[in-house]
């Protein structure tokens, strides 16, 4: 009676195994691509809002100094965080409003790239700042 | 029932995609909830710093409209309007012309539709009118910028004023009263009050720029004489006598508040005015300028009637005043002036006739005597003194009694003899307005403040000062004196009388640890230590070259929950550490690299600091600090700030920039035109809503909690057992078993000895002389046992035995010997160097209480320091004579009110101990000498904390 019971209740088939583990297969690759791109995506928002600190921060330096805010126009600052392993650099533009001596336009900004390892490909980012100081 | 499992993989299969699924819907929603918030934060800057750009391009159009460019005012209905036409509207004196259609001068500028100033191709739209308040200009231009980007709106609002409170050497919220302190701008930089300033005492302005007030408050932002009490105040209600209350001990009574004169005095450089009323320097002194006769309006008034009175306040001398007198004059021998007089004679029939002296001894020797024979005493006393004034000065009397002239000169010792410099009204009125005489002709009538002359006593037509109540002679003064104008070596003094008007300080520190711009750059590019308020997470970025450590305030300590006495809990940061630190991280490209100069220490949470028992007396400490990092150091925080050891000094080193106040040899250099030798003080600043503490580089941080300075300071505590050390951890005072409690001696000779070997008491008994000095003490005062506290006891002792009493004391003199003697053996057994030796840093029993230790170096601190707390100096250390302590920088004083949102809780605050020091000098002076070249002057004293002064608004309130 147990022998007889024990038979019947055989469950799993080759071919219902096979059928599971493909539609899990699949399910899985299609959702792996998400995954890889959510990640990439949190990295990316990780990069950004350090690039709008440092961005952030340069400028909050240059409010300090205003006297002396011609003299940032072209300089260049390095900022670590937003690449593996490098340093980025940042660039910062002072252009006199037109038709004023006193009113500076002021951008501070950053552009940087981010690799989309499993496919190694690259993609590039920027951020800046802008607003206008009067000296 | 048949049991079949077939297609249960597939099942299982279905129900792990769905949850494979879900988790990756979830990793998927917060990966794009994060982008978005972080496109929100990335708008919301961008909105930040476009409405920040609207605040500069205003700042530009006020500054070519020369501060008078609006797009806005406020109505009578207090409510904001666009400018529709050309308007003038007068509020109070002042009236603004607003200019219809608004003028742009920045090309691309333009008023939109709704009467706001835009500019093309930016996002920004700004609102610009004058504030009012209490239906007054205040000086202050109200700039509101809102700027969207993406949908996200900020609007920030730019209170301008032409005047910042950054450019003061001393800044004060409110009404000040000037005493004795020397103000020393050396030409730079100026005092500036919204408030009254008030002169008491020889305050000295020393080459201030300028000395200015204002207020929006009725009848604030003046300059007058301070006076304490009102003579309403004086009198009771429906007469305008005022007891003359007197002690055997002390007859001189007249209240110091109403004689109170200031003799402050403007140094200007080339000149200096004083401004009176005083007897040297005539032609300088303001009050001559205060004439009524020369100068219309110069007249100012005061209420010299209580209530109803139809006679003015005035002194009342009764037969217990003469009594107490003669008892003085018994006990401390007459001065040049007597009670008695030798050559009078009394007749009192209980003890006989004879002079008025030895008649008096008789009558106080015998228990017996009754009021009315004391009475008969005062009455033939007063007759012998009917005409004591008359009689050596010749002079008409004014009014009261003459005998009443005898009491005065007595009490003070002024002499009688013809020619000396007594006033001759000495009677009814004898404060400063004494010669106004009885002449009340309506309820409300009030007295001119009129000076007198102190050798006569007759009036003078000069009158003391108050601004408001004489803007017209006042504005003479200034003007004949060179005080209306800025220049090289002038002080411009400018109250609200003549147009000075209130400086808006805004917000600089937030109560407690709200967010506030300054944490916003030490987040930013500076250095948070706490709990960030943006992860929720404890920070110290600087852990390295900090250290917690805890030592006894000995002035304010902190007060656990027991009601002991606890030990504040430190933050030490080495400033020097933290320089290497800095310097290193330029070179590796650190976290510090570009650090921008701001610390914010935020204590205030138990999490991050758990030992913050009481966070009113934590702190931050700087050490070290005699070079700070280049580019300066602004430390901001909640907590008390104590620098330890000199601060900021130049980096070279030399001696003579690294000076003493007032050094003559660095002012004579600058003055020479040697200002080449440059000094390279860096911009430093102390924000803290708690108090500064400046310290000399020995200050040991007690492990116990030092004795306090005075016995009786420490008997308070021990009574109320605050204190937990080993000595004094129950109340050793009483009874005298403890052995700690000193021995005193008593001199050989001197008033206690005397009344040790002769006085018996009630018993007839001989008082033995103590050598625990401990059992004459109870509490804050000595025993009634012995020296009762009432000033009219008094002992009188027959040293030579004739049956006859000859020398008299009062308990009060006695009392006084007593705790010299107490007083020093306390001062000698306890003292720093009694306990621990003379090496501060090296103390030999450092954990044996004593009092604290003394200090003998002179200290510099470079820096400006923004409190809401006063310029008292609070001391831990016993600053001694040849000690100093001077601050080269600032004092810009935060609103004290609570309201004002600057200062935090100190209701839990315990009470100062009070730490005795012969020099609280604490002094400051700007960082640069006078006549030293514009460029060697920084463009403000303050770095950092300037441009907090704008604020976010809500967008509503646009």
């Amino acid at each position: 009676m147990l022998i007889s019971k024990k038979y019947k209740n055989s469950g799993y088939t080759i071919i219902e195994v096979l059928f599971a583990s493909g539609v899990l297969l699949f399910v899985i690759v299609a959702l792996l691509d998400v995954l890889v791109n959510s990640s990439f995506s949190t990295d990316m928002v990780s990069s950004r809002a350090a690039a709008a600190n440092a961005c952030q921060a340069k400028l909050e330096e240059i409010s300090g100094n205003v006297t002396n805010i011609a003299a940032y126009n072209g300089a260049a600052f390095n900022v670590t965080g937003l690449e593996p392993g490098a340093v980025t650099q940042g660039f910062i533009n002072v252009t006199q409003v037109a038709g004023t001596t006193d009113l500076f336009d002021v951008t501070v900004g950053l552009n940087w790239q981010n690799r989309y390892r499993p496919q190694n490909r690259t993609e590039q980012f920027s951020y800046n700042l802008t607003t206008t100081f009067v000296r | 029932m048949k049991n079949n499992n077939k297609g249960i993989a597939l099942v299982f299969a279905l129900f792990i995609m769905l949850v494979i699924l879900g988790i990756s819907g979830i990793l998927m929603m917060r990966t794009v909830n994060t982008g978005m918030m972080n496109q929100v934060n990335s708008n919301s800057l961008q909105a930040f710093y476009e409405a920040q750009a609207g605040l500069n391009f205003a700042y530009a159009e006020e500054s070519r409209a020369g501060f008078s460019w609006y797009t806005h005012f406020i109505d009578d209905d207090q409510v904001r309007k666009v400018i529709s036409a050309a308007k003038s509207v007068q509020r109070g004196t002042t009236t603004i012309n607003f200019v219809h259609p608004v003028v742009t001068s920045i090309p691309g500028a333009v008023i939109d539709a709704s009467g706001n100033y835009r500019v093309n191709g930016r996002n920004f739209s700004v609102k610009a009118y004058p504030e009012v308040v209490n239906n007054l200009y205040t000086g202050i231009i109200v700039i509101h910028s809102q700027a969207t980007v993406n949908g996200i709106t900020r609007t920030l609002e730019h209170r301008l004023s032409q005047v910042s409170p950054y450019q003061f050497l001393f800044f004060f919220p409110d009404d000040v009263t000037f005493k004795n302190e020397r103000y020393d701008g050396r030409n730079y930089a100026g005092i500036h009050v919204n408030g009254n300033i008030r002169l008491k005492g020889s305050s000295v302005f020393s080459f201030l720029t300028s000395l200015t007030a204002g207020s929006n408050e009725a009848g604030k932002g003046y300059i007058l004489r301070d006076i304490d009490q009102l003579y309403q105040d004086l009198a009771p209600a429906g007469q305008g006598e005022v007891p003359y209350y007197t002690e055997v001990n002390d007859p001189s009574w007249l209240n110091y508040n109403m004689r109170t004169r200031s003799n402050a005095r403007f140094h200007t450089g080339y000149d200096y005015f004083e401004i009176g009323p005083i007897d040297s320097h005539e032609d300088r002194t303001l009050a001559y300028y205060l004439d009524a006769d020369a100068y219309l309006g110069a007249e100012w008034k005061y209420q010299k009637y209580a209530g109803t009175n139809l006679e003015p306040v005035h002194y009342v001398v009764d037969n217990e005043d003469l009594k107490n007198l003669g008892i003085n004059e018994l006990a401390k021998g007459g001065g040049s002036v007597a009670l008695f007089d030798t050559s009078k004679n009394v007749n009192v029939p209980v003890v006989g006739a004879g002079e008025e002296k030895d008649i008096f001894m008789e009558l106080l020797d015998d228990p017996a005597v009754t009021q009315d024979e004391w009475n008969d005493f005062w009455q033939q006393w007063r007759g012998n003194h009917q005409n004591d004034y008359l009689a050596y000065h010749g002079s008409v009397i004014n009014g009261g009694q003459d005998w009443e002239r005898r009491f005065f000169m007595a009490a003070y010792n002024w002499p009688i003899n013809a020619g000396a410099t007594v006033p001759n009204a000495i009677n009814r009125e004898w404060w400063e307005d004494m010669e106004y005489g009885n002449d009340r002709t309506s309820v409300d009538y009030m007295s001119p403040a009129k000076r007198e002359d102190s050798t006569t006593g007759l009036p003078r037509n000069q009158y003391f000062l108050n601004t408001e109540q004489q803007a017209a002679a006042w504005a003479s003064w200034l003007r004949d004196n060179n005080l209306n104008t800025e220049g090289e070596n002038k002080t411009l003094v400018k109250d609200r009388s003549q147009g000075g008007t209130y400086v808006d300080p805004g917000k600089i520190l937030s109560k407690n640890a709200e967010r506030n711009a300054l944490m916003d750059k030490a987040l930013s590019g500076g250095i948070y230590i706490g709990k960030n308020p943006a992860t929720n997470s404890c920070v110290n970025p600087i852990a390295d070259v900090t250290k917690d450590k805890q030592f006894y305030n000995s002035e304010k300590p902190a007060m656990g929950s027991d009601g002991n006495y606890k030990p504040s809990s430190i933050l030490e940061i080495d400033v020097a550490a933290l320089r290497g630190k800095i310097e290193s991280d330029k070179v590796i490209g650190g976290a510090l690299a570009n650090f921008n100069g701001v610390i914010y220490v935020n204590m205030d949470d138990s999490e991050c600091f758990p030992s913050s028992y009481d966070v009113n007396a934590n702190g931050v400490m700087l050490v070290n600090g005699a070079r700070v990092p280049d580019g300066g150091l602004s430390l901001v925080t909640t907590n008390n700030v104590f620098i330890k050891g000199d601060y900021n000094l130049d980096p070279d080193g030399a001696l003579e920039k690294n000076r003493e106040e007032d050094d003559s040899e660095v002012t004579t250099r600058y003055t020479s035109g040697v200002g080449a030798i440059g000094l390279k003080w860096q911009p430093t600043e102390i924000i803290t809503n708690r108090e500064v503490y400046t310290l000399s580089n020995d200050f040991p941080e007690p492990a116990y909690m030092p004795m306090a300075s005075e016995m009786y300071d420490q008997y308070e505590d021990e009574n109320d057992h605050i204190p937990e050390q080993n000595l004094v951890n129950t109340c050793p005072w009483w009874p005298s078993t403890e052995s700690w409690v000193p021995t005193a001696s008593v001199p050989e000779g001197s008033r206690l000895d005397t009344w040790f070997k002769y006085y018996r008491d009630a018993s007839g008994n001989p008082i033995a002389n103590p050598t625990k000095w401990a059992d004459i003490i109870d509490g804050k005062h000595f025993s009634d046992k012995y020296f009762p506290w009432d000033e009219g006891v008094y002992y009188a002792l027959d040293t030579d035995s004739d049956g006859k009493k000859d020398t008299y004391y009062t308990a009060e003199d006695l009392r006084d010997d007593a705790w010299v003697q107490i007083d020093d053996a306390y001062n000698s057994t306890f003292s720093y160097s009694s306990v621990h030796g003379n090496d501060p840093k090296n103390p030999s029993n450092p954990t044996t209480p004593s009092m604290v230790n003394e200090v003998t170096q002179k200290h510099i601190y470079n820096t400006t320091i923004m409190s809401p707390y006063g310029t008292e100096p609070i001391v831990l250390e016993r600053w001694k004579d040849s000690s100093s302590r001077v601050v080269n920088g600032a004092f810009i004083q935060l609103d004290p009110d609570p309201d004002a949102g600057n200062v935090r809780s100190i209701s839990d605050e315990a009470s100062p101990r009070g730490v005795w020091s012969s020099s609280t000098a604490f002094r400051y002076e700007t960082r640069f000498g006078r006549g030293a070249s514009k460029e060697d002057r920084p463009p403000s004293g303050i770095t950092f904390g300037a441009s907090s002064s704008w604020r976010e608004i809500n967008n509503a309130n646009f």
